[in-house]
C-alpha cells in the first residue's frame, strides 16, 4: 500500500524530512515527491544539504524526524529491501583498492544477487569504456576511471532509482561527456547533485534548488528560469 | 541471495584482501613471535614453572594480537568509503557484524595455529594438550565478537587505537579467565571433565555477546 493510496506511488516521497547534525539543520522539514522515471537535478552551494539528502534517500543515515517512502514503502521499516531498488554514487568510489575492478564488481554483484554477473559486468563495462580496465587494481586507476567503475557498480543490479552525489567532480571533458551520456541513456529515476549546471540541466527534467536544507526553487526544466537559477547559485556560491 | 550467502561473500572478500595485502596474519604473527620471545626473557629461568606461566602468557598474547587484528579487519572498510558500500547492500547491518566477526575469528585462529607450537617450543612444554582444540576456538570467538563490535564502535573516534583496549579489556575479562583456567587445567593434565565447566562458561559468553552485537550493531554503525 502506498503512502497516498495511489496504485503507482512516487519513486521517492519525503514528508517533513529533517536531519540535524548537532544544532545544525542539514535538511529542514523537506516535503518532496519524485515520480518514477523523473530525472531530478539537486542544485545548491556547498553546505546546502545535497549530500545529506542523498544519504537520507539512500538510507545510509536516518532522519532526525519525518518520513521517507521509496516506491510507497516506508524506509524506516523496509530499509534493507528498499536498498535493492537503489543505485548510489557518492563522493568516494566505495571500491576496495587492493582488488581489481572486476573483483570489486563481482563482489557487489554477489551482494545484490545479480544473475549472470560476468555478462552483466561486461555489457556495462563496454558502455562505460572500462573493458580494458577490469583486470586493473582499483588503487592503480585514475580518479576518473574510479568514478566510472563506481557508476558501473551503482547500476550493476539494475536499480529503479539512481542517486548520484556530484558524480562529475574532478572529471575531464571526455569523462564528463561519457558520464552524462550514460546517465541520459538510463531508463530510471535519477536524483543527481552537481555543480555543473550546464551538463546537469541537459539530462534533467526538473531542478530543485536547496539552501540551508530547504527547497527554495523547484521547477521543471521546460519552465525553468535559467537566469534566476544562475543568479541564485552564483550569489550563494560567493557567500 | 540469502542472508548466509551475503555473509559468505563478505568473508570471502576479506580473505582475498588479506591474501593480497597480508596486513593481518603476517604482521600479527610477527607481533606474537616478539611477544613470545619477550616473555621468555622477562622471567628468571625456573622462577615460575612453565605450565603455570604459559596459559596466562598465551592468552595475554592472543588478546593483544586479537586487538590488532580486529581493528585492521573493521577499519579496512573505511578505505574509499567501502563501509558505505556494504551499508548500501540490501541487508540489515547485522550481516556486516556477523561477517566481520567471522573474518576476525579466522585471522586470529590462523595466528594462534602458528603461535601455539612456537609457544610449546620456546616455553619447553612437553606436549600440547588436546583440549586446546576446543578451548582455543571457543575463547577466540568470544574475544572476536567483542573486538569486532568495539572496533566498529571506536572506528570514528579520534583516539580509536586507545579506545579499543580501554573498552575491550574490561569486557573480555570473563572470557580470558575462562580461557586461562581451562588452558591451565589442560596443561596440568586434567581430563575433559575438568575443562568442561569453563568451556560452558565460554560458550555462554559467546552467545550473550553475539546476541548483543546482532541486536545493536545497526546503532553502532549509525552513530
Amino acid at each position: 500500500m502506498s503512502v497516498n493510496g495511489n496504485e503507482h506511488p512516487p519513486a521517492v516521497r519525503t514528508r517533513r524530512l529533517t536531519r540535524n547534525y548537532g544544532r545544525v539543520k542539514a535538511i529542514a522539514g523537506l516535503d518532496l515527491a519524485i515520480e518514477s522515471g523523473e530525472r531530478v537535478l539537486l542544485v545548491g552551494p556547498n553546505g546546502s544539504g545535497k549530500t545529506t539528502l542523498i544519504k537520507l534517500l539512500a538510507t545510509l543515515i536516518k532522519p532526525t524526524s519525518g518520513d521517507l517512502f521509496v516506491h510507497g514503502r516506508d524506509a524506516s521499516r523496509h530499509d534493507a529491501s528498499i536498498r535493492a531498488a537503489l543505485g548510489v554514487v557518492l563522493h568516494e568510489p566505495l571500491l576496495y583498492g587492493r582488488l581489481t575492478a572486476a573483483e570489486n564488481l563481482r563482489f557487489y554483484a554477489r551482494m545484490f544477487s545479480v544473475p549472470s554477473p560476468d555478462a552483466r559486468i561486461q555489457t556495462l563495462a563496454e558502455q562505460l569504456e572500462l573493458t580494458d580496465l577490469l583486470k586493473t587494481r582499483v588503487d592503480s586507476l585514475s580518479h576518473g576511471q574510479r568514478k566510472r567503475v563506481a557508476l558501473l557498480r551503482a547500476v550493476l543490479h539494475d536499480p529503479g532509482i539512481l542517486l548520484l552525489d556530484e558524480p562529475d567532480s574532478g572529471l575531464d571533458k571526455t569523462a564528463l561527456d561519457l558520464l552524462f551520456d550514460f546517465c541520459k541513456s538510463q531508463p530510471r529515476t535519477i536524483v543527481m547533485s552537481t555543480h555543473n549546471l550546464d551538463n546537469g540541466l541537459a539530462i534533467a527534467d526538473r531542478a530543485i534548488f536547496l539552501k540551508r536544507g530547504r527547497v527554495t526553487m523547484d521547477s521543471g526544466i521546460e519552465t525553468l528560469d535559467r537566469e534566476a537559477l544562475d543568479y541564485r547559485y552564483q550569489a550563494l556560491a560567493v557567500g | 541471495m540469502t542472508y548466509w550467502l551475503a555473509i559468505a561473500a563478505i568473508v570471502k572478500k576479506d580473505l582475498l584482501l588479506e591474501v593480497r595485502g597480508k596486513e593481518v596474519v603476517l604482521a600479527v604473527s610477527f607481533f606474537v613471535l616478539l611477544m613470545v620471545f619477550t616473555f621468555n626473557f622477562a622471567f628468571r629461568p625456573g622462577s615460575i614453572p612453565n605450565e603455570i606461566m604459559t596459559p596466562g602468557v598465551l592468552w595475554f598474547t592472543f588478546l593483544f594480537a586479537g586487538m590488532l587484528s580486529f581493528q585492521r579487519v573493521v577499519n579496512s572498510e573505511q578505505e574509499n568509503g567501502c563501509l558505505d558500500g556494504l551499508m548500501l547492500c540490501p541487508y540489515g547491518r547485522d550481516v556486516i557484524f556477523i561477517a566481520k566477526t567471522i573474518s576476525s575469528f579466522v585471522f586470529v585462529m590462523v595466528v594462534e595455529a602458528i603461535a601455539i607450537p612456537i609457544f610449546a617450543v620456546v616455553f619447553n612444554l612437553s606436549a600440547i594438550p588436546i583440549q586446546l582444540i576446543l578451548i582455543v576456538p571457543v575463547a577466540t570467538l568470544g574475544i572476536a565478537v567483542i573486538g569486532t563490535f568495539l572496533s566498529a564502535l571506536s572506528m570514528n573516534t579520534r583516539l580509536r587505537e586507545v579506545m579499543l583496549p580501554v573498552l575491550m579489556i574490561p569486557l573480555v575479562v570473563p572470557a580470558v579467565i575462562g580461557a586461562v583456567e581451562s588452558t591451565g587445567d589442560a596443561f596440568d593434565g586434567a581430563g575433559w571433565a575438568a575443562v568442561q565447566p569453563w568451556i560452558y562458561v565460554l560458550i555462554i559468553f559467546d552467545i550473550v555477546f553475539l546476541v548483543v552485537g546482532f541486536l545493536t550493531f545497526e546503532h553502532v554503525l549509525e552513530e
